[in-house]
């Protein structure tokens, strides 16, 4: 097992090294460049100074004036080291501002995956014990609904109806306007209020396919032998199903689940964004519009360790769950 | 079923009782503290979050989320006025702030030391206070600062007093020090912020920066000069050493390449076309040489008449006879095109440059600018350096002089700066006037760009701080204009989307939405009586600085040789004539109520910009090549559509066109224009531009008469810049930026081209004329704003009779605010362009 785990990490470290490279080259090839945008933007507002004399200034100040190849490897000796840099479009350290922002993700991300887990469990078991039944067609369509309708739509309706119409939340942010005045206690309420909205967006749409990957392996393991065996030997329906398939169809879950415990480190960007929920998707996102190579760089290589983090527990989760593959 | 639906209804009111709870929790008991008390920060609370999110079914009293509306009414009385702002950068130093809403930010936080008013005209004596009339009424401005100019023929001060009164919000006075501080960072050469003062001509200023003094100046311009006279031959003589000789004739060799290299370019950029070529290059294609720089150079070679071109020798340099087989794949590099320029001028690059060069700085000149810098910055009597900028003197603890060489009446406006304080930005230890240290040592601005996310100033505000993507601010007790009403003031981000709304529903109080069509429409329907200013929202709406126009490149639009020549304007005219005819009905159906089309290429917030009351003004392109009115009052569009058609066929034909009279259609070009020209709009790749239907429009009328007016949306604006700086472009839409002051030097002057060594890279127009760049000068170097408006009314006639540029729209901006949480009564009347909703922020109440 622990051969298995070294040969996995060896092989991401090296799938690291391309993946990073590949970005590089492609913030570098993106048609307007960071001090392309900023040196066109100044040269506009104020015609004093040119467009090339501010290119030339600038390119030199960021450390463009390399090739590519050049600037990925400066780029890497730095960040093996831990250096990131300073973040063009923010101004500050790449990795305090990554600090800052991270947890609102998480905890947007954790809340959302709680209630769509003790959400889509329950009812994949129930839609599945009663195949085409009422139950199951109407958890069906809503899951399908989930899956297929983009976020930024649910969120539209969302805030027309919970902000515009009934008032009861802000329309984004993650603070009310008179969160200074309140007691620490309170300020945390105000900030779960305004949790509400992006949390129920995330958990509508992503509860469908968990819903359906519990229904579909606990329709598997209903049909299985063992619970036959199960139900012949006189067991209640409620130990069949809790006790025996429960338990088998957990093993995938447990797998699914485990494999997006790194991406509540992720952002939820579309969301985060309409929300203007200062997590990592929203921050990332308004870093990458402006081209800002440090922290685009440390964002998607981030988000490279977590993919394949995910993967590598994954397998774990899958080897430790579940003795065949052990043994294999 | 029946466990069924106990499972449905258990997972159902696990999700809901969560979101209701934490949705009512609010409403629970209002504890209330003192505003500004300082929060925990979420982020580091994280734990804390998740874990008592666990929790938060404990807490089930409350109602609805309407207490929070109450609660804002009845905390301390000190509910804060909530600004919708779109994403701020974080950089809200008056250094380096960037974005329009980070320099918001910084403009609440500091005070700026030119005060200007309504039309955006300078008060000169603001400490004591001016009295201007706009609209008809009139308005004291007061300010920081008096200003006054006193000019000579070869210098301009301009001296500076400010109020002795003068706090920063942390009760450190403001002394002219600061504004010295402020003045040095801005100039410093390591100063990367937007701000350009240092374009401003002070004296001693390029002495500063280069770090050579006006003694080591003229020491190696000496040497320069005896190392010049000896010729590039000599190795040793007076005055010089051979590694001195060695460095002068170097330099004047790479400058020499360069101003080849420019020549090169300015040839591909203006003459890369097939006809050209044929003739220059037979058996060539404009695709291979704009492939290959050594075919480049080659082909300018000939059209420059240094080498010859014969499909059978090759290509010839007639000074020196070396010969190169195109064909046979060898082409010449700029070092064969410089030997052959050296052969011919005999190695004299003054002979050279006064015959050939590319642009007006000459080869020298440049060389030896650059041996000087070079050499007098690694001299050792160096030594420190030029300690100070000559041009820039405390005359004491309120006042200073800057001085500048030659006058410019734009000048000033770089004058503009904010005050930012030397005991917080720098270090006072290191600020001595007398020995010339400045508060941080030359070249080193770390201590400012540490502070760029939290500014410090004397501005009505105090920025409290940025978080959870809201600029907190509270009042300045210190704010020399009085303490503002309000006490807190939030500046918080929403997505453009959101702005109006959440204005309506209480988010925000205040915004600036994209004026759009349906924006307007939106703002309406809120308002009970179906206007923009109404019992929810109240609007207010400005003129954009700047102005968006349908530009043509006279290099490239021309007939034969001369893009100035009659025939010339009149084939762009005849473009003009149509794409003019157009902009009514596009604009409207774009813009509605939030555009208006102009006549001409001026802002119509500049005092400059022709009024329909004066003297002359008349419709953008509205006569045939007679000079007739070509439109009446009666028309509807559509006839006026027609009558500019027909008005354009007569350009064309007086242009040299060849018109078909029995298909209604032009069968040929003259030499030098072409049947089919080409306009980029930047409109996403799906025609999301205000230009698109007056460019898609104009396309089809002249398909019907033979022209071929091919519209290129371009999904990536980046396109259109990178065209626009090589010059390849025949006709494009874009829009025009605007500074306070009407300047068109950068725009309009012959030497601003694109590919001029020098020169502003702004003139995409590639508009050449010299009675245009006298106009221009004279206007700039004049303080009489009467006779600065005439001429700059005389140049516009110019630039619309090259007709390289259509006029197309003033867009409006606007300020939205709620009329029922807002004290309307108590915002600045009368905004404009220049005088923002903020200019008198400590004016303003909530009610």
């Amino acid at each position: 097992m622990r051969k298995y785990i070294v040969k996995r990490l060896l092989w991401s470290i090296l799938i690291l090294f391309f993946v990073s490279f590949l970005i590089y080259l492609l913030m570098r090839s993106l048609p307007s460049s960071y001090v392309e945008t900023v040196a066109r933007e100044r040269a506009a507002s104020n015609p004093q100074v040119s467009y090339k004399q501010w290119l030339e200034r600038l390119n030199e100040l960021y450390g463009l004036n390399v090739n590519p190849l050049q600037g990925f490897f400066i780029w890497l000796s730095q960040a093996i080291r831990g250096h990131f840099g300073d973040s063009w479009y923010y101004g500050v350290p790449v990795t305090q501002k990554f600090g800052s922002v991270i947890w609102y993700s998480f905890a947007l991300g954790a809340a959302a995956l709680i209630f769509q887990v003790a959400l889509a469990i329950p009812l994949g078991i129930q839609s599945a014990r009663k195949q085409y039944s009422a139950l199951d067609y109407a958890t069906t369509v809503f899951a399908l609904i989930g899956i297929s309708l983009p976020g930024f739509f649910f969120i539209t309706i969302l805030k027309m109806v919970f902000a515009v119409n009934l008032g009861w939340f802000d329309l984004n942010g993650i603070v009310g306007r008179m969160h200074d005045s309140y007691s620490p206690f309170r300020q945390f309420l105000d900030i779960c209020q305004h949790m509400v909205l992006p949390t129920l967006n995330l958990v509508i749409i992503g509860t469908g396919s968990l819903l359906r990957y519990t229904r579909t392996n606990m329709l598997e393991v209903l049909n299985s032998d063992y619970i036959r065996t199960a139900r012949a030997e006189g067991l209640s329906e409620r130990r069949v199903i809790n006790h025996h398939a429960f338990r088998n169809t957990l093993i995938p879950l447990v797998t699914i689940i485990g494999g997006t415990l790194p991406g509540l480190f992720s952002g939820a960007l579309i969301t985060e964004t309409l929300f203007k929920i200062p997590g990592i998707g929203y921050t990332s996102y308004e870093a990458m519009l402006a081209g800002d190579i440090p922290f685009t760089m440390f964002y998607l290589t981030f988000m490279a360790i977590l993919t394949l983090l995910g993967t590598l527990i994954s397998d774990v989760l899958y080897a430790v769950v579940d003795p065949r593959v052990r043994v294999s | 079923m029946k466990k069924s639906a106990r499972l449905l209804s258990f997972a159902v009111s696990l999700a809901m009782t969560g979101t209701l709870l934490t949705a009512c929790s609010s409403g629970g008991t209002a504890t209330t503290t003192a505003g500004g008390t300082d929060t925990t920060t979420a982020a580091a609370s994280q734990g804390e979050e998740t874990s008592a999110a666990a929790s938060e079914t404990a807490v089930s009293e409350g109602t609805t989320a309407e207490a929070e509306q109450t609660s804002r009414e009845t905390t301390d009385g000190e509910t804060p006025l909530v600004i919708g702002y779109s994403q701020f950068s974080e950089k809200f130093s008056p250094f380096y702030a960037d974005t329009a809403y980070d320099q918001d930010v910084s403009s609440m936080v500091n005070i700026q030391l030119l005060t200007t008013d309504r039309a955006g005209a300078i008060i000169m004596n603001a400490i004591e206070g001016e009295t201007t009339t706009y609209n008809g009424t009139e308005y004291t401005y007061t300010g920081p600062a008096d200003f006054s100019i006193e000019r000579s023929d070869t210098e301009t001060t301009y001296d500076i007093k400010i109020r002795d009164d003068l706090k920063f919000s942390d009760g450190e006075p403001v002394t002219i020090d600061d504004v010295i501080f402020s003045m040095y960072v801005l100039l410093d050469p390591t100063y990367s912020g937007s701000a350009t003062l240092s374009s401003l001509n002070i004296q001693g200023l390029q002495a500063y920066r280069t770090q050579t003094s006006d003694e080591l100046y003229d020491k190696y311009a000496a040497v320069w000069d005896a190392a010049y006279a000896a010729g590039a031959d000599a190795t040793s003589g007076d005055g010089f050493t051979e590694e001195q000789h060695t460095a002068v004739w170097d330099g004047i060799t790479t400058e020499w390449k360069a101003d080849l290299q420019a020549i090169v370019d300015s040839v591909i950029s203006d003459y890369l076309t097939d006809d050209y070529v044929n003739t220059a290059m037979p058996g060539f294609t404009v695709d291979q040489i704009t492939n290959d720089p050594g075919l480049q150079v080659a082909f300018a070679s000939v059209m420059w008449n240094f080498a010859t071109y014969d499909e059978s020798t090759g290509l010839t340099y007639t000074a020196n006879n070396t010969n190169f087989d195109l064909a046979g794949g060898t082409y010449p590099t700029i070092d064969d095109m410089y030997a052959a320029a050296y052969e011919a001028y005999k190695g004299d690059p003054e002979a050279y440059w006064d015959t050939e060069a590319a642009d007006d700085s000459s080869v020298v000149s440049v060389a030896k600018e650059n041996f000087i810098v070079a050499a007098g910055s690694a001299d050792p009597d160096n030594g420190g350096g030029v300690a100070n900028i000559s041009g820039i003197k405390k005359v004491n603890d309120y006042e200073m002089t800057v001085t500048t060489d030659g006058f410019d009446a734009a000048a000033i406006y770089q004058l503009a700066i904010q005050v930012a304080p030397l005991h917080y930005y720098g270090d006072t230890a290191k600020y001595d006037y007398d020995n010339n240290q400045f508060g941080f040592d030359f070249g080193d601005l770390s201590s400012v760009q540490d502070k760029t996310a939290q500014p410090l100033g004397a501005g009505a505000y105090t920025f409290d701080r940025y978080e959870n993507k809201i600029v907190y601010f509270e009042a300045n007790p210190n704010y020399y204009k009085g303490e503002p009403k309000i006490k807190y003031i939030q500046f918080r981000e929403m997505n453009d989307s959101d702005k109006i709304s959440g204005v309506i529903t209480g988010t925000i109080d205040g915004s600036d939405p994209s004026f759009t069509l349906d924006a307007a429409n939106e703002i309406k329907q809120d308002n009970s009586n179906g206007e923009l200013v109404g019992d929810k929202i109240t609007t207010y709406t400005v003129d954009n600085l700047g102005y968006g126009y349908i530009g043509a490149n006279a290099a490239n639009v021309k007939v034969g040789d001369d893009p100035a020549s009659e025939q010339s304007k009149d084939l762009r005219k005849a473009f003009a004539t149509v794409l003019a005819a157009y902009r009514d009905v596009s604009i409207n159906s774009y813009y509605g109520d939030a555009a208006t089309v102009i006549n001409y290429p001026i802002s119509n917030t500049s005092w400059a910009a022709p009024q329909e009351s004066d003297e002359g003004y008349q419709l953008a392109y509205s006569v045939d090549v007679d000079g007739n009115p070509i439109y009446t009052s009666s028309m509807t569009d559509e006839e006026k559509q027609a009558a500019a058609l027909q008005a354009a066929i007569g350009y064309f034909k007086a242009a040299g066109y060849t018109f078909d009279d029995a298909t209604g259609k032009f069968t040929a070009a003259p030499e030098g224009a072409r049947l089919e020209y080409e306009v980029l709009i930047p409109a996403d790749g799906e025609g999301n531009h205000p230009s698109f239907n007056i460019v898609s429009d104009t396309s089809a009328a002249l398909a019907t008469i033979g022209i071929n007016f091919v519209v290129n949306d371009l999904s990536n604006s980046s396109v259109l810049w990178d065209t626009l700086d090589a010059g390849t472009q025949d006709f494009w839409c874009a829009a025009w930026g605007a500074t306070i002051d009407p300047d068109m030097y950068q725009i309009y002057y012959s030497s601003n081209i694109p590919g001029v060594e020098g020169s502003s890279e702004s003139n995409h127009y590639h508009i050449t004329d010299s009675d245009l760049d006298s106009l221009i000068m004279e206007a700039r170097t004049s303080d009489d704003q009467t006779f600065r408006k005439t001429t700059y009314k005389a140049a516009l006639d110019i630039i619309l009779d090259w007709a390289v540029e259509v006029p197309v729209y003033q867009r409006l901006n606007c300020n939205i605010f709620s009329t029922e949480r807002v004290n309307i009564s108590t915002l600045t009347p009368d905004i404009t362009t220049f005088w923002g909703w903020m200019s008198e922020i400590e004016k303003l109440e909530l009610n």
